[in-house]
């Protein structure tokens, strides 16, 4: 899959005019690219105590980043943008639902994360 | 060092492998492993088969003394010829990367539709060719075999009655087993982005 992003990075990036950030440029990219290649669908269950996480991430957010990995994959894409520091707007544009459809799917997924926290 | 830095160090002398990387023709030509990629590769050998049988049909044309053959062979040529422009217009229409200027819903519709007019273009392929091309075979086959003339055949009601009911089930059994084969191919991809589209919605 990465493999794939950095093709379709490299050859989308001579259309990128430069009216939007870079890293949205990347994310929409990235996000297409995932969505629209054939896999299996990789959400994870968790049980019991998780192992070693990633270095420098602390142990909140690795409970975080594991909750959020076991949501359905559209949930995941709207939360992440969130949490990288996109507005609602920019949310929008990305996925391509109105900023008022992500208000109310950000609002449902941090239910479901603290749900989901307590069990982690 | 890094491990970038290492990896950089290592790169011979002759190797033109980052250059390339820069250069949009090259970059064209590496294969992409999204489905709809590989859709748009084998619908371009489709393509190519279908010129060498439109001009194998038509080179057969000149062996051929009956005209009922050779209106069917004609038949069969000009539902290749369709075949061919219908399908170069499709893949020219279908993207050879994902469009960053789509959003991610867009993207998806894009691909479900760009499937699905593969598909409609696969069932009329489905529905006429094969079973024409299959009535114009037992003909022939007729015809190599036994020496008579097409007229032979077509005047002996039990023979038209057999052609008739091959041609009958050949339609559909061309139609099921392409379906089949799509499903195969392409259902659980297609159920995937479809799924994410009703998330979205």
């Amino acid at each position: 899959m990465y493999q794939e992003i950095v093709l379709q990075s490299w050859k989308t990036y001579p259309a990128f005019r430069g009216d939007a950030k870079f890293s949205t440029w990347l994310y929409r990219v990235s996000l297409n690219t995932i969505f629209t290649l054939n896999r299996k669908v990789n959400r994870v269950q968790y049980g019991g105590v998780p192992e070693t996480g990633i270095p420098g991430r602390s142990d909140e957010s690795e409970r975080l980043y594991k909750a959020i990995r076991t949501l359905p994959e559209t949930e995941r894409a709207v939360i992440s943008l969130h949490l990288e520091g996109y507005d609602n707007r920019e949310v929008g544009e990305i996925i391509g639902i109105t900023p008022n459809l992500v208000a109310v799917k950000i609002h449902r997924i941090r239910q479901q994360l603290s749900t989901l926290l307590k069990d982690i | 060092m890094t491990d970038l830095e290492q990896l950089w160090r290592q790169n011979r002398e002759g190797d033109t492998l980052p250059e390339n990387l820069m250069d949009e023709h090259f970059l064209a030509g590496l294969p992409s492993k999204l489905p709809l990629a590989k859709l748009k590769r084998n619908l371009f050998k489709s393509i190519v088969a279908a010129v060498f049988i439109a001009l194998a049909y038509a080179g057969v044309l000149f062996f051929l003394h009956s005209w009922l053959v050779v209106l069917g062979v004609g038949i069969l040529i000009i539902f290749n010829v369709w075949t061919i422009i219908s399908g170069w217009r499709l893949f020219l229409q279908l993207p050879v990367s994902v469009t960053p200027a789509h959003s991610l819903k867009q993207e998806l519709q894009y691909h479900v539709r760009s499937f699905e007019l593969w598909w409609s273009q696969q069932v009329k392929v489905s529905l006429f060719i094969y079973p024409v091309a299959a009535a114009a075979g037992f003909i022939i086959g007729g015809i190599a075999a036994t020496g008579h003339q097409p007229e032979f055949f077509l005047t002996r009601p039990r023979i038209l009655l057999f052609l008739l009911l091959l041609i009958i089930l050949l339609m559909p059994l061309c139609y099921w087993l392409d379906r089949l084969l799509y499903r195969h191919m392409y259902g659980r991809h297609l159920a995937a982005l479809r799924q994410a589209i009703d998330e979205l919605s």
